[in-house]
């Protein structure tokens, strides 16, 4: 199958008092045609500083190298001009706060508008007929009167709704979804995954979705990327990492979160904190935490190992017993 | 069974409405609107809602962080809400809170030392070398470093905080306490650790819990019965096992078949609602769940479903029953 | 921004001045105008504490040579650096002096508003309600009520002296103080720790001044500075008008007065005093705005 995105050897470095701290370090993915990648990790681990990357929108202070490989070019060295181009456009974003990613004094009409305008080229009233028809797509109801709404007389639920429309107006190949279900409750949250769902299947859209959830990788995924410190600790198809998780912090994650079937049994948290960006550990970023932290961890970083084809392991447990030594 | 530790009588918690320049009340948000339920000692009754159903201000409420507006909260033979002044101070010991932002909870300008003293100081108990010593043994029991008591909120990680956090809540020793959403803040993986801490205290010090959160696996694995609120009204009040197996109203069903389960092969019958919470300030006549219920009936929209227990020890607000 | 504390015997309370210092020492050096106005407000006190010392002569003494034959004031020379005044006493001698009115009321007015709007703000701001709405109301109105109208007819009430100046022009200025004290407590009440402070049992006195307060005090701090450079201007605003600090109390107000209408012929009489009030509000205001966006988070580059 043909990758949309291609991402290879991406590092981020934030400047923090004079000096570079990487907060994406040497990370690889690729996301296929129709498909969704599911991007998880803890807070601080780099997932939403990768797609602000990926969409060249991080902002001074920060270093950016690697390649992001999207129809045959790399996105970091591309014209400026042709980035805007391809953002909203081939590639389009929607974030985890509905309320503050949507302009408060402008109606909703407009905004779906102007991304309409920009890549487009509609205006007028066709513009509007087109937003209205993307707000029924999304499934929000009386549509024709929302169009002229402002966005705080939405509830949440519908500001994201309008977002995915927005995201969704000019057809993208490639959907980069932030967190998107976090700021809503349960049964909301079921609205919007069954809608991205939908708009994916019925558009072909890929989905690169970064969260936090597991149980909404499980859903939504069909390969997932686990990120801890700044870099993948393991990727691979959804059911291989859920069933044969290798990677110990897979493996303690898992473990960690309390389950809605089965008995209730005493959880088995992962030990420690997250490191911060400032006080990385040399070598392998999750020794201090992991229970099976070898002398070679402490000392050097491990490289990605493939364990099965398309299933892909940092760590040395897995590593060829050559390279161990 | 013996007297319940606590017992919540149609706590109600209405929050005015103030429009144009005279601050006119216009209308009423009925956050909570005719709460009830008991708690017995021991236990711990999971509290669990979306947005909006009243969860929070309830918690609050009831430690009259919030005054509430009529009701009973009746605890170790007192009615709380007719306390004042230094009676209501006193019996604040028998009962904490643990709030859900660990990281406004703290206060900056406070060392950790002098956050767990200040509750002893205030209530005048301890010299202060014991006070000290307390507060070191404290710190010890929730996992941290006794010489943590030193330094400042801002050094801490979340969960650190949320730990220290619930050190304050024990320092009184107190027989309740309440749980804000307490591992709502946290990552996934210190989550756990905070959860098997707050077990551990409950067995060591007989702690009662109530546990206020909107995550229902995590309420799952930590309640004894669980109460699902929805618009500041009882859905449902079930043992935790039965709730999560044979839900009865029609709420409860949608509500845990919404939530997301790490397990890709989980093939289960997803129930979507239709529309938003409605708002509290201007809740549906008759049940407030007839807007969104799959089932809804002629009966749900003109008359409020009374709170009946339908199998023991499992109540539920619906008309189906 | 973390700091790290020492380990060791230190008091927590030493351990915390430490942080702090250190804090503003390095703030120093990210904000170069901060001090520039504490220099210049530093200079300023020791002047006014030291005028005995440091002035060459009594501000009130007329001097024989202080005038020339036809009665003019005397231009700068050896004797007299900055000259004399009409009736042949030393200007510099005076404005050292008059660095004591204007720091004075300039500093007691600034005390006065801060003392009642402190106040009025807190208790505004933690209890709400009808009591929140009268307090505010009157703010209104206190803001609203022109100043220097208010001013003169207070200081016509009370007699001019400097005093009655600083009484005058403390009771006013505290508008400004109440609003940001209450939407500072408005914020800080909001905070958990200060519902946290309640679920443990603390009154209410106690939460107000020593939970709240202590986190409402920055932008006072910064206010009061501002102010102090304010209420200088007004001193000598009233003073040039001759309702202000009365001769032959030298203020820089009333030296300014005398300098108008000696102005076409002996122009440093006004240079003198005018250029010292310039510097002086110049630097409170520099001091004020500094510590401002010091203790701004969203300014400061480390959060």
């Amino acid at each position: 199958m043909a990758k949309v995105l291609d991402v290879r050897g991406l590092r981020v470095d934030f400047r923090i008092d004079e000096r570079y701290y990487p907060a994406v370090h040497d990370i690889h993915f690729h996301i296929d045609e129709g498909e969704t990648l599911g991007l998880v990790g803890e807070s601080g681990c780099g997932k939403s500083v990768t797609s602000l990357a990926i969409m060249r929108l991080l902002g001074p202070g920060t270093k950016v190298s690697g390649e992001v490989r999207y129809g045959g070019k790399n996105l970091l060295a591309i014209p400026d001009a042709e980035m805007r181009r391809i953002r909203g456009n081939d590639i389009s974003m929607i974030f985890q706060e509905p309320m503050t990613s949507l302009n408060p004094v402008q109606r909703i009409g407009t905004q779906i508008g102007e991304s309409l305008f920009l890549h487009r080229g509609l205006t007028g009233r066709a513009a509007r007929e087109q937003a209205i028809q993307l707000l029924q797509e999304v499934g929000i109801p009386r549509a024709e009167e929302v169009v002229d709404d402002y966005p705080h007389q939405l509830s949440g639920g519908m500001r994201q709704r309008v977002m995915i429309a927005i995201a969704m107006a000019c057809n993208p190949k490639l959907l980069i979804a932030d967190e998107p279900t976090t700021a809503l409750d349960v049964t909301i949250q079921a609205q919007i995954l069954d809608l991205m769902r939908r708009l994916s299947r019925d558009h072909g859209t890929s989905i690169l979705l970064i969260t936090h959830d597991l149980g909404v990788v499980a859903e939504m995924c069909q390969r997932v990327a686990v990120m801890y410190a700044g870099q993948i600790v393991e990727q691979g198809p959804v059911r291989e990492i859920f069933k044969h998780p290798q990677h110990p912090y897979t493996i303690g994650l898992l473990n960690s979160i309390p389950r809605m079937d089965g008995p209730r049994t005493r959880l088995t948290p992962i030990e420690g904190n997250v490191p911060s960006l400032r006080n990385m550990p040399r070598g392998c970023r999750f020794a201090p935490r992991c229970p099976h932290a070898m002398d070679v961890c402490r000392a050097q970083d491990p490289e990605p190992v493939m364990v099965e084809p398309g299933h892909d392991v940092r760590c040395w447990l897995h590593a060829p017993v050559k390279e161990a030594r | 069974m013996a007297e319940p530790l606590l017992r919540v009588k149609d706590l109600k918690k209405y929050f005015p409405i103030r429009r144009g320049v005279l601050q006119r009340t216009v209308g009423y948000v009925r956050a909570v609107d005719g709460v009830s339920f008991e708690v017995e000692r021991g236990e711990t009754l999971g509290v669990v809602g979306e947005s909006g159903c009243g969860k929070s201000t309830m918690a609050r409420s009831i430690l009259r962080l919030i005054e509430p507006t009529a009701g009973e909260v009746w605890f170790e033979g007192e009615n709380l809400l007719r306390l004042s002044g230094s009676s209501l101070r006193h019996m604040r010991r028998q009962m904490q809170i643990v709030f859900q932002d660990p990281y406004a909870s703290l206060n900056p300008r406070y060392s950790i030392g002098y956050t767990l003293e200040e509750p002893m100081i205030v209530h005048r108990l301890h010299t202060p070398a014991e006070r000290k010593r307390r507060v070191r043994w404290l710190l010890e029991r929730v996992g941290l470093d006794p010489d943590y008591a030193k330094r400042y909120p801002h050094e801490f990680s979340g969960g650190q905080r949320q730990r220290i956090g619930i050190a304050r809540a024990l320092v009184l020793q107190p027989k309740l306490i309440l749980l804000d959403e307490p591992v709502a803040a946290l990552d996934v993986s210190v989550q756990s650790q905070v959860l098997n801490l707050l077990e551990d205290l409950q067995d060591e010090f007989d702690l009662t819990y109530i546990f206020v959160a909107h995550d229902l696996s995590v309420v799952r694995h930590i309640s004894d019965r669980i109460l699902v609120l929805y618009l500041g009204r009882m859905a449902e009040l079930a043992d935790a096992e039965v709730l999560f197996v044979d839900p009865l109203h029609p709420y409860t069903r949608a509500l845990l078949s919404a939530v997301p389960v790490p397990d890709p092969d989980a093939k289960r019958e997803r129930i979507i609602l239709r529309g938003d919470v409605p708002s509290p300030a201007n809740p549906p006549h008759g049940c407030p769940f007839h807007t969104r219920c799959p089932v809804a009936m002629d009966v749900c929209r003109s008359e409020v479903p009374a709170w009946r227990e339908v199998k023991p020890r499992h109540y539920v607000a619906c008309h189906l029953y | 921004m973390s700091t790290v504390l020492p380990n060791g015997s230190l008091t927590q309370a030493a351990e915390r001045k430490r942080g702090i210092g250190r804090a503003l020492v390095k703030s120093i050096r990210e904000y170069p105008m901060v001090y520039l106005g504490s220099f210049i407000v530093f200079v300023l006190i020791v002047v006014a504490v030291f005028a005995p010392w440091l002035a060459p002569y009594d501000p009130t003494k007329q001097f024989a040579n202080g005038l020339t034959p036809d009665g003019m004031p005397v231009a700068p020379n050896h004797q007299f650096l900055l000259g004399t005044d009409d009736v042949g006493r030393d200007e510099l001698s005076r404005l050292i002096y008059g660095s004591r009115v204007s720091l004075e009321v300039g500093i007691f007015a600034t005390f006065i508003s801060l003392v009642i709007g402190t106040t009025l703000g807190l208790i505004s701001g933690y209890f709400g309600g009808v009591i929140d709405s009268v307090i505010m109301r009157l703010t209104d109105v206190v803001l609203a009520f022109p100043f220097l109208l208010l001013t003169m007819a207070l200081v016509a009430v009370l007699q001019p002296s400097v005093t009655n100046v600083f009484i005058a022009i403390g009771v006013q200025g505290w508008g400004t103080m109440a609003r940001v004290v209450r939407g500072q407590v408005l914020a800080v009440k909001s905070f958990e720790y200060v519902q946290a402070e309640r679920a443990i049992g603390a009154s209410t006195a106690r939460i107000l001044f020593r939970v709240i307060l202590p986190n409402v005090l920055g932008p006072v701090i910064v206010l009061a500075a501002l102010s102090v450079g304010f209420n200088i201007l007004a001193e000598a605003g009233l003073s040039v008008l001759g309702i202000g600090v009365q001769p032959p109390t030298p203020s820089w107000g009333n030296m300014v007065s005398e300098g108008l209408l000696t102005y076409r012929f002996a122009p440093w009489m006004m240079w003198a005093p005018g250029t010292a009030l310039l510097i002086a509000v110049l630097g409170f205001n520099l001091l004020g705005d500094g510590l401002r966006d010091i203790f701004d988070p969203r300014t400061t580059t480390h959060g």
